[in-house]
């Protein structure tokens, strides 16, 4: 129950983004940085956000939902099948989307407002399609790869910094497509992904989470007999990770 | 195991260069810009202070690998940047993002070396046996503990899959050295290591048996 009431909240919240920016009027025309990949560069148009800049700035929770609203929101434009597939990851994987950044607005109710009119503008201004943006809040700075994003999410959800993988490398498997799958779930809930692991454990973690949901996960998980032996696998790769990764 | 405590310690001085800066590219372009700031001045004149050849690893074991010290993996300037940095921070969640350069010692490359350090696993086969590491000069159990910089990581695939070790469990690592940029999403690393083999150091007389190779 408590998962529906937060997806529906999730769900509520970005909509209300999509839908906050339909007639608008012009905004200036986004700087766009040639480097090795063009970086389209956003500031923010809006005064009087100072108090918003220090908590996104200070709190890396408030920063991945800032992250996450943008890029759901952008794809819920672009891509709709996408965008929605981001929110079913989300409650699927258990993520604690919206925790700190809903303690926030709780206690400064101005800054709810704020937050939502930044990310509908960022939104508003950013051609579908665009590789890398960089999101700017006074003197706050966030590269976000919005494809690589959403296509590497959850994972991406503790690292929005993610950056697009170099030419000719391999794709990493996708998430998008598996928000009803029940191995999803349970990789998630073996290995919570709550942005607290040591640096030296976050690509094992990653890399078994992937292979529950793509590798291991029976097709027949419906019967006892495969429930008994993927837990019973899992059980022996979760034991070959390093301790102080489990 | 001497050896291991220095490696420890200096880890723990890179590791106590974490800032808090919000992007991990940009410590890193920062690090990289003083670096080659230093770089360009020694071009312009002054006395060079990479070590020569001889001076950048130590005597050969049985098999021929020379010992290397991790800090001459990096130009001297470099090292200079981590005894500047701030201290780590441990304070909230935010984790510690990597600081350094990718800047390299030429004259290693392609020596037959072995070092002391900690494997961080990357990659596993389908049965969960490890098949990539980056081999780091300490290990910092701590969401604010930083990776080392770039040019302290050895990136490692191996021929042959082995049982993920613990973190905390310190190795020889012996092959030969290779100057070459690996960028994962957890940290960019500036060396390479071929026909790598992982030696418990607990067993300095390790026979070929114990390896894994």
């Amino acid at each position: 129950m408590a998962g529906l009431v937060a997806g529906l909240v999730v769900m509520v919240v970005i909509a209300l983004v999509v839908l906050w920016g339909r007639p608008r009027p012009p905004v200036p025309a986004p700087v766009v940085k040639e480097r090795r990949v063009a970086i389209l560069s956003l500031p923010a148009t809006l005064a009087g956000q100072q108090a918003l800049a220090k908590a996104v700035g200070d709190d890396p929770a408030i920063e991945r939902d800032l992250a996450f609203l943008y890029v759901s929101a952008l794809e819920m434009r672009c891509d709709p099948s996408d965008g929605h597939a981001m929110v079913k990851l989300a409650m699927a994987a258990g993520l604690p989307t919206l925790r700190a950044t809903g303690q926030l607005i709780a206690a400064q109710p101005v800054l709810g407002n704020q937050l939502y009119g930044l990310i509908n503008d960022w939104v508003r201004r950013t051609p579908c399609a665009t590789p890398l943006v960089e999101l700017r809040l006074m003197d706050y700075r966030l590269h976000v790869a919005p494809a690589t994003y959403a296509h590497a999410f959850p994972e991406s959800y503790v690292d929005p910094a993610m950056a697009p993988l170099p030419a000719g490398s391999p794709e990493p498997p996708d998430m998008l497509g598996e928000a009803g799958s029940p191995c999803l779930r349970l990789a998630y809930r073996l290995l919570p992904l709550d942005g607290a692991e040591p640096w030296q454990c976050v690509a094992a973690r990653r890399q078994l989470r992937q292979q529950i949901v793509h590798a291991l996960c029976p097709p027949d998980i419906g019967t006892a007999e495969a429930q008994a032996k993927f837990a019973a696998t899992l059980h022996d790769r979760e034991g070959r990770l390093p301790d102080m990764c489990r | 195991m001497k050896r291991v405590a220095t490696a420890c310690l200096l880890g723990l001085l890179a590791a106590c260069s974490g800032s808090k800066a919000p992007a991990t590219q940009t410590d890193l372009q920062r690090a990289q810009a003083a670096a080659d700031a230093g770089r360009t001045a020694r071009a312009e004149g002054k006395a060079a202070n990479v070590p020569e050849h001889g001076d950048l690893v130590g005597l050969p074991d049985r098999d021929g690998y020379n010992e290397l010290d991790w800090t001459h993996m990096l130009p001297k300037e470099d090292l200079a940047i981590l005894k500047d940095s701030p201290p780590v921070v441990h304070v909230g969640n935010r984790q510690g993002p990597q600081i350094g350069t990718l800047h390299t010692v030429p004259g290693l490359a392609g020596q037959r070396v072995r070092l002391t350090g900690y494997v961080v696993p990357l990659n596993t086969d389908a049965n969960g046996d490890m098949t990539e590491f980056f081999f780091v000069p300490f290990y910092g159990a701590c969401i604010h503990v930083p990776p080392p910089p770039p040019n302290m990581l050895i990136h490692v695939r191996l021929d042959k899959a082995i049982p993920t070790p613990q973190i905390w469990d310190p190795f020889w690592l012996r092959g030969t050295l290779r100057i070459s940029i690996e960028h994962n999403a957890i940290a960019a690393s500036a060396y390479s290591m071929a026909d790598a083999q992982l030696v418990p150091y607990a067993d300095p007389n390790a026979t070929t048996d114990d390896r894994f190779e």
